[in-house]
């Protein structure tokens, strides 16, 4: 043992005089390295949030047109009502709504498509291409596919409907718009969700999974006391990715109902405000800036209560 | 060694970023960048841009793109900014509300001579801050009125005509309303008074317009004359009792004579379902409230109508005649910061020579902005009949640059009953007040100098 002990200390003071003459990567070319990303997120995210927050101080309607500085006037102008139909707080229950119902239903579907699709059957790998397969037809793709669906005249829901001597305007009516754009959401995306699940599926060694069956444990508290505790990882990282993914979420949105009948979300009202050349273009510069202050603010209370859960698990 | 790694290194960081730029590339200098919000033209554009290249053989290609109209202001923005832009189809709407900065003065060329005057006069506008004279900046291709189109069949089965007044169409709308509840034996089902392409939202302008131009214009027909007024005449305000009556006449429209599933349609499919009473031998929309662009998508065997929604008891102005909401319609202009401005002005040329022009005409239904090319369409010719109606400009064309507007979402909520005429009157008027100060200074641009 002392001589393992010896050895093992001879190594580390080895190891230590090697990293100091001879780094393993040169630091220039560490800098080189990371300098193109640097610049990319300066170039493109933090430079355009300093513009934008300077935008947000004036009443700036566009390249060319003249502009003055309004101080903290847009910061409190944006909540008041500028349309009768849908305003900032409107949309912003629209946001939690549809960012709620998507997270908790995709969530769970994926992970359930991902322990099936993970069994070992005949045409498993054309199931999982299958289910991923909405994923990469792309927004418009799914959009307009869905709107011929759920064309109240004569979609084939609408015949459905009809059957039954009952009709809807699907899309433009109101709850049920909300309904539907979610059922869209969840369709277009799960397949990402069940990526990752499978990934992290695929991590767990079988051996832990048979220890517990020669426990006695069953499928459900195989699950629930064995696969799911493993998968935690994986589990915050797609409720990271659905959480952030849901509430700046607009362009599926756009496509299917352009926000009509109560589907306006946060992010897709700072668009439409963002891109009407008649509106005060400070005044989406500022919803950006609350926005991006809301998104950060739940994603943070999201980290705290996840850390908070893993600890409690350790403990 | 040691320095030559480094030197590496900064070239390294430094080309990597460039190149990524660099990737994204730049407006070249033989392709004419072309953006229209007007797809259902295509086919004659590509006509245009076919001519043009053959007489450009200094051009490589022409890059048409069309985006629809929900789009087009984000599309038309980023180009701008990017310079991938030389021609582009513009209307008065963002004419007034900012995209005359991006206009380069069109050059005479001969076929303006031949354009009537009217036209002329449309496409020039006077700023005073820049002080001169009105200078034409964009070139109208057509015109455009908000109507209802009407079965003629289905009108005559139920022994209805044309109606003239607010009540005669109510009775109208009504007749068919009780036909959707209580059908006719042997007259054609009918499923809703009225269809329109309600989810879009956009198209729901085209019904408030109708009605502005009726009860604005005949009650208080000095109401937009005024508007750079409004400090000190108080009788314009846009929650006063005429604009009350608007927001209301409109809502009855929504409510009553719009069936709630059409509240999920899509604008693209409302003139086919229009048109498709025929085909079906199952008539079902007996009319449609659109804007005249859509002419050329309506492909109905059965005889077409339109008229002006009549909106007043008496909507006969002070000429004698009615009041018809148009708007200019699309209109073609040269990109002020364009290197081919040479170029573009030539193809906007080709686009107004008289066969290619007459071709448009005849495909769009619109009528002939030229003296040399007639619109010979029954329809177009009954729908812009100067011996009838008074074409007055429409309200969302001619609000002055950044003021509120009533927006599409707004009318329909409150055709669909979700808000009230007043709350919409009062939105609009709040808005007007705070935000008085980005348009006043705006609000004397105008086409001729006074």
């Amino acid at each position: 043992m002392r001589t393992i002990k010896q050895e093992s200390g001879g190594m580390r003071t080895m190891r230590k005089s090697r990293l100091k003459t001879t780094p393993l990567v040169n630091p220039y070319v560490a800098i080189a390295a990371t300098l193109p990303a640097l610049l990319s997120i300066f170039v493109l995210a933090m430079l355009p949030a300093v513009i934008n927050l300077a935008i947000s101080f004036t009443d700036y309607h566009g390249v060319g047109q003249p502009f003055e500085f309004v101080g903290f006037e847009n910061f409190v102008r944006v909540f008041q009502v500028q349309n009768a139909a849908v305003g900032v707080w409107d949309s912003l229950l629209n946001t939690l709504v549809f960012s709620v119902c998507v997270v908790l239903i995709q969530q769970p579907l994926s992970l359930g498509m991902a322990l099936i699709v993970n069994r070992k059957f005949k045409g498993r790998s054309f199931f999982r291409a299958l289910y991923f397969m909405p994923t990469i037809l792309g927004v418009s793709v799914v959009g307009f596919t869905w709107q011929l669906m759920f064309d109240p005249v004569s979609g084939p829901i609408a015949t459905l409907l009809s059957r039954f001597g009952t009709s809807s305007a699907l899309l433009g009516e109101e709850g049920l718009s909300m309904a539907l754009v979610i059922i869209v959401a969840i369709w277009a995306n799960f397949g990402y969700a069940m990526v990752i699940y499978i990934a992290g599926l695929s991590n767990i060694s079988e051996d832990v999974r048979e220890a517990a069956q020669l426990d006695g444990a069953g499928s459900f508290k195989l699950f629930w006391y064995v696969t799911l505790p493993l998968l935690k990882s994986t589990l915050a990282i797609n409720f990271w990715i659905s959480i952030s993914g849901t509430l700046s979420m607009y362009d599926i949105i756009y496509v299917l109902t352009n926000g009509a009948a109560g589907t306006t979300t946060l992010a897709l009202y700072i668009f439409k405000l963002a891109t009407n050349s008649s509106s005060n273009q400070g005044q989406a510069a500022v919803l950006y800036i609350y926005f991006s202050v809301f998104v950060t603010a739940v994603m943070l209370i999201f980290n705290f209560l996840f850390r908070r859960k893993e600890k409690e698990v350790k403990a | 060694m040691k320095r030559f790694a480094k030197i590496l290194c900064a070239l390294l960081a430094a080309i990597l970023p460039l190149g990524a730029f660099a990737a994204c590339g730049g407006a070249a200098s033989d392709v004419l960048y072309v953006l229209s919000f007007k797809p259902e033209y295509d086919e004659i554009f590509e006509e245009v841009n076919q001519i043009f290249l053959d007489e450009h053989p200094e051009m490589s290609s022409v890059d048409y793109r069309t985006v629809d109209t929900n789009n087009y202001n984000s599309v038309f923005t980023s180009r701008i900014q990017s310079g991938y832009l030389d021609v582009f189809t513009s209307e008065v709407t963002y004419m007034m509300q900012g995209s005359n900065n991006y206009m380069e003065p069109l050059e005479h060329r001969d076929y303006m001579d031949d354009v009537k005057d009217e036209y002329l006069t449309l496409g020039s506008f006077y700023d005073p801050s820049e002080g001169g004279e009105a200078e034409l900046l964009t070139m109208p291709i057509e015109r455009v009125a908000n109507v209802v189109y009407y079965n003629k069949d289905i009108f005559e089965e139920y022994g209805l005509s044309e109606p003239t007044t607010w009540e005669e169409f109510c009775s109208v709308c009504q007749t068919f309303s009780d036909a959707t509840k209580y059908p006719v034996a042997g007259k054609s089902r009918i499923e809703s008074p009225i269809i329109f392409g309600a989810r879009s939202e956009w198209p729901a302008m085209a019904i408030l317009n109708s009605v502005v131009a009726d009860v604005i214009g005949i009650n208080q027909p000095d109401f937009f004359d005024e508007i750079v007024n409004y400090d000190t005449n108080t009788n314009i305000r846009f929650n006063n009792a005429n604009w009350v009556e608007v927001f209301e006449k409109t809502q009855q429209i929504g409510t009553d004579y719009v069936d709630s599933d059409i509240y999920g349609l899509d604008y693209s499919f409302a003139a086919t379902y229009f048109s498709i009473g025929n085909t079906t031998n199952n008539s079902w929309y007996p009319m449609m409230i659109d804007g005249t662009w859509v002419n050329s998508q309506i492909t109905a065997e059965f005889e077409v109508g339109a008229f002006a929604l009549p909106a007043v008891s008496d909507p006969t102005n002070a000429e004698g005649k009615k009041n018809l909401s148009v708007k200019t319609g699309a209109t073609l202009s040269v990109f002020n910061r364009s290197n081919k401005k040479d170029a573009a002005q030539d193809y906007i040329e080709i686009f107004f020579r008289d066969e290619i022009y007459q071709k448009f005409v005849d495909f769009a239904k619109t009528p002939s902005v030229k003296e040399t090319v007639e619109q010979t369409d029954t329809l177009v010719n009954s729908i812009f009949d100067e011996n009838k109606y008074t074409f007055v400009e429409a309200y969302d064309s001619r609000m002055p640059r950044y003021f509120p507007l009533v927006s599409a979402s707004e009318v329909v909520a409150l055709m669909k009953g979700q808000i009230t005429a007043q709350t919409v009157a009062d939105t609009l008027q709040n808005q007007v007040e705070l935000n008085k100060v980005d348009w006043q200074e705006y609000t004397q641009l105008s086409h001729t100098k006074s």
